[in-house]
């Protein structure tokens, strides 16, 4: 995929989860999309993309919450990092693979990021994770590679 | 120094990392204040333009979608006012056929026409009463302007109208304010006309023409049109003609009495007398 193109894949995502939010979710379960952004900007550019982007969507997120304003731009720039980091480690052509990383992704996510949001309270803690976490992980990984496999089969172009 | 700075050059990555990470525990670590206007500024400044683009859209898309439901509900309330307007001259029309029927002392029977009347120049009706209703043939048949014409064929729950402008058509009639009997019926174009009338009468333009009560159909003092010329009749030499405007236009009759009564309708002339007074009594009321 065109470096103009993966911008596009990531402004869909930007804008999807900003604007779309509410319409995407199915029941009380709503996508990742930045994390998803996050994801595919670090296995593209590596830990620094991962940083900056997970940053920049974290203080997005965080905007609409002033409680833990900062929680999610930690949490992500964390995440873009990590992913970042680990991206030779794995075969990220693969689709499936990139729906494991999401997945992991979004569970290492919520682990952090719900750690500090309860930090101590550890009923809710499991209870969001198992009941929340888990089925938002599994459909932001599907709903987020279905989007890249979209624009990659409409522009067909090369592969990331 | 270079050393320093070849160390950070080759951790770029990391520093960037932790420098983000600083900046977002920065963040979490401002007071409550502090983050409410940081974060305010963030969406004002990244969310808000967007988001109020989208909504002009979603404003323009419902703009769109209820304009096209105004423009349904118009197109409904210009129906339902057309009905309604129809419905008032029908209202007005039963008022006044129901305010006749109930000075009528004699036995009428309303009826719908259902064929005829708007095409052009119809000759019959068809109303909706037949011989379940009590119809049958030759009944006088009026709305309260005056006469119609009379029923021909009957079926069950139909009745074909003969109208006062059918080639065939003809009744006795007289001037209101005189004796002199003629006979009228569609004449020359169609039109209605008095014919055989003597030499001697005088008849005037816009005097009443109503029915004789001869004839053994037709009670006397029916409106049947106002003289608009008096010319000698070619045909019959000695005798005039006179071209009448009918005292009902047909074109505008929905609703129609069947004149049922009896005591009206029996095919001897001589018992005709009650209708006489009867339905010039009937007419001359306000």
């Amino acid at each position: 995929m065109s470096s103009f193109r993966f911008f596009i894949f990531l402004l869909i995502l930007f804008f999807a989860h900003l604007l779309l939010y509410q319409y995407l979710s199915v029941g009380r379960i709503f996508p990742d999309l930045f994390l998803v952004a996050v994801v595919y900007c670090a296995l593209r550019l590596g830990p620094t993309g991962g940083s900056v982007s997970g940053f920049i969507c974290g203080m997005v997120q965080d905007s609409f919450s002033y409680t833990y304003f900062g929680l999610h731009s930690a949490v992500k720039t964390a995440v873009g990092f990590a992913v970042g980091k680990a991206r030779h480690s794995f075969f990220s052509n693969n689709y499936l693979v990139q729906m494991a990383i999401i997945f992991a992704a979004k569970i290492i996510h919520d682990i952090i990021f719900y750690a500090f949001y309860f930090s101590g309270g550890e009923e809710s803690f499991w209870s969001r994770i198992f009941l929340e976490t888990l089925p938002s992980a599994v459909y932001t990984s599907v709903l987020g590679v279905a989007l890249f496999i979209i624009l990659r089969i409409k522009t067909a172009t090369k592969s990331l | 120094m270079a050393k320093f700075f070849l160390f950070l050059w080759d951790h770029k990555q990391s520093l960037i990392f932790l420098l983000l990470l600083l900046l977002s525990l920065a963040a979490l670590s401002l007071s409550g204040t502090q983050r409410f206007h940081l974060a305010r500024q963030i969406n004002r400044t990244i969310i808000t333009p967007f988001q109020m683009a989208v909504s002009q859209v979603d404003y323009v898309l419902r703009l769109k979608k209820e304009n096209e439901g105004l423009r349904k509900n118009n197109f409904i309330l210009t129906l339902e006012l057309f009905h309604l307007e129809e419905a008032k001259k029908q209202n007005q029309r039963l008022e006044r056929l129901l305010d006749f029927a109930r000075r009528a002392p004699i036995h009428f029977i309303a009826c719908r026409v259902i064929s005829g009347g708007l095409g052009e120049k119809p000759e019959v009706f068809i109303i909706d009463k037949g011989s379940l209703h009590g119809l049958r043939p030759n009944l006088p048949v009026l709305v309260p302007e005056g006469l119609v014409g009379k029923t021909i064929e009957i079926d069950p729950e139909r009745t074909v109208v003969q109208l006062y402008n059918h080639q065939d058509f003809r009744v006795s009639a007289k001037p209101s304010k005189g004796e002199e009997r003629g006979i009228a019926g569609s004449g020359p174009g169609g039109e209605l006309y008095l014919f055989n009338i003597p030499l001697r009468t005088l008849l005037k333009e816009g005097e009443l023409i109503v029915s004789s009560g001869m004839g053994g159909i037709f009670p006397k003092g029916i409106p049947i049109g106002t003289v608009a010329s008096v010319e000698k009749d070619e045909e019959m030499g000695i005798k005039l003609r006179a071209r009448l405007i009918p005292a009902v236009d047909l074109d505008k009759v929905q609703e129609v009495f069947v004149l049922a009564d009896s005591a009206f309708v029996s095919p001897t002339a001589g018992e005709l007398y009650e209708a006489t007074d009867t339905l010039l009594n009937l007419w001359n009321e306000p």
